[in-house]
């Protein structure tokens, strides 16, 4: 049986061949994940669902640009996905000034689709990574928040937190390795 | 294990996030492109930490509209003429046939001044030609006239039949020959007059020649100009017209699911009510009430909120009875007339909540309440 990333492998030669089949069936895989963190980031579905479908054609576009040697496709893609979500967050905070909102707007949610909070695919996996957040010191794991979620410089974050740079610095390299070494403690295998 | 590389102990970390000093990005990337696979595996290692931490985002599914939508701009791309919409498939033939519009009338423009270019040239040929002719004629008429003069000059006299006669004819001779003389002479100055007239025509005529190719050149010019803005004119209406017909798409879906959502929280078993007023300065008069359950999420709709600067937003937070005590509910949008409103999805953090705040926060909003309190309502 073919492991998940021959499968990849094998969809991702199709997609440089153009053919449709093998990218839906890379977006039926992936896409619940990658639209998960984007929606996480831009907090907004219908401006999420534009970024996951622009994610997934640029891998249709370029599926050059994934390397095998630059780790797992779904690695690759949840960080397009979340470069795009924070460029997009980025423009709207820019414009937000000239934006006149109208209910409705902003928070948005399919009635047909409704969120199922708190049930990733893998119901371990999961756990394991909320554990292992959890586990983090609240100024560690709010200031990696900050910087993975709201794609904050770290001139950015010490403004936020009143903390000097090399405090923030620290608290992401820690929270960053604590959480590493969570992960292994909880013996996941993350499948990423 | 000991390391051999001088890389191993930079910010790999710091590197996946995003954030260091551009150089120092620029010098990492060309180590892990180097191949060095200490680095790489650290790299990794980073990196898949992160994506576990953007695994740790509540699982929220997409419409099955995005992959529909995807899947036809992809088949798009493989044939577009088939995919396009009526209107879009008629849109470049549009802007082609308006391009060619454009054309026809400037090369009509430029075919009118080509045509008079010509006829000032055809003049000017005329004009040279008329004054090489009376050129001609004034010539033979100064011939003419030394003649005339000479033949007058050189009449034999030898003859004396009778000397009067002779003198008689003679002089009627001389007056013939100075009337020629002077009717030459002033057919010698109508036609100086003439060429003085038709060198000052042909001067005007290589003006005019001169300035209808200057301006031939500019209408020229202005054509490649013109043609070239009519083209950008129409490519960004056409792009303006695509944008708002996007708009208008997406408001009118918000709009149906709205109205679903506020249908579907209000069936719910377990709805809540908390009515929430200011407790700063800072709020107001403000008010808002919200509505609540699990299974239905919540609806929150505010009046006579303050406006905000540019960088703040308001933003809800749920106070709970358990972990997470506290916890966003998202940001509020707010129209020019004070009333807000904010839509979150169902959710199980909806169960256990005592009380609502609206707080001040920097514009994208924050993961933790860290601005100032201005409306609370508790249960």
């Amino acid at each position: 049986m073919p492991s998940p990333e021959q499968d990849d492998s094998f969809l991702l030669a199709q997609v440089e061949k153009r053919d449709p089949d093998a990218l839906q069936a890379l977006y039926r895989k992936y896409s619940n994940r990658v639209f998960s963190l984007i929606y996480r980031i831009v907090e907004n579905r219908s401006a999420a669902e534009e970024l996951l479908q622009d994610t997934f054609y640029r891998l249709w576009e370029r599926p050059h640009f994934y390397s095998a040697e630059k780790g797992t496709l779904v690695s690759w893609l949840l960080t397009v996905g979340r470069n795009i979500a924070l460029d997009h967050k980025r423009k709207e905070s820019r414009r937000a000034a000239h934006h006149v909102i109208t209910p409705g707007d902003g928070e948005g949610f399919d009635i047909e689709n409704l969120p199922e909070i708190g049930a990733l695919t893998d119901p371990d996996l999961s756990r394991s990574i909320r554990q292992a957040m959890e586990s983090l010191p609240p100024a560690q794991k709010s200031t990696l928040e900050m910087a993975y979620f709201e794609g904050l410089t770290h001139q950015e974050l010490a403004e936020r937190t009143g903390e000097s740079l090399g405090t923030v610095k620290t608290r992401i390299r820690l929270g960053i390795s604590k959480l590493r070494e969570a992960l292994r403690s909880y013996g996941t295998a993350l499948l990423l | 294990m000991t390391s051999t590389c001088t890389h191993a102990q930079d910010d790999w970390e710091l590197y996946a996030l995003g954030g260091l000093d551009r150089e120092i990005e620029r010098e990492m990337s060309a180590h892990l492109e180097s191949g060095c696979e200490e680095c790489r595996q650290q790299y990794f290692e980073v990196q898949n930490s992160l994506n576990a931490l953007g695994g740790s985002a509540p699982l929220v599914k997409p419409s099955a509209n995005v992959e529909r939508k995807l899947m036809k701009r992809i088949h798009a791309d493989l044939a577009p003429a088939k995919s396009a919409s009526p209107f879009w498939k008629f849109a470049p033939w549009a802007v082609a046939f308006a391009c060619l519009i454009v054309m026809l009338w400037l090369g009509r423009d430029r075919a009118r001044m080509q045509s008079e270019l010509a006829q000032a040239r055809q003049q000017a040929l005329r004009l040279q030609q008329n004054q090489q002719s009376l050129e001609a004629k004034l010539e033979a008429a100064e011939k003419s006239i030394g003649q005339s003069t000479s033949s007058a000059v050189s009449q034999p006299v030898s003859t004396a039949r009778d000397n009067s006669k002779v003198e008689a004819e003679l002089r009627t001779k001389l007056d013939q020959v100075q009337q020629q003389a002077q009717m030459a002479e002033a057919a010698r100055e109508q036609a100086q007059q003439q060429i003085a007239q038709l060198q000052a025509q042909v001067a005007t005529a290589t003006t005019r020649s001169a300035a209808l190719e200057s301006e031939l050149r500019s209408a020229e010019d202005r054509a490649a100009r013109t043609d070239s803005q009519k083209t950008q004119v129409l490519a960004a209406e056409l792009a303006k017209s695509q944008a708002e017909v996007k708009r208008l798409s997406t408001a009118a879906v918000s709009a149906t699911t709205n109205n679903d959502r506020v249908q579907r929280l209000l069936q719910s078993a377990s709805l809540q009510q908390i009515d929430l007023r200011s407790v700063d300065p800072q709020g107001g008069h403000a008010t808002a009430r919200a509505l609540y359950s699990p299974q239905g999420g919540l609806l929150i709709v505010a009046d006579a909120l303050p406006k905000l600067p540019e960088q703040k937003c308001y933003q809800v937070w749920l106070i709970r009875k358990s972990a997470p005590a506290i916890t966003s509910a998202g940001l509020m949008t707010l129209q020019d007339d004070g009333k807000g409103m904010l839509f979150a999805p169902p959710s199980p953090e909806l169960a256990e909540v005592t009380a609502l705040a609206i707080t001040d926060e920097p514009a994208g909003g924050s993961v933790s309440a860290r601005g100032k309190k201005l409306l609370f309502g508790a249960q």
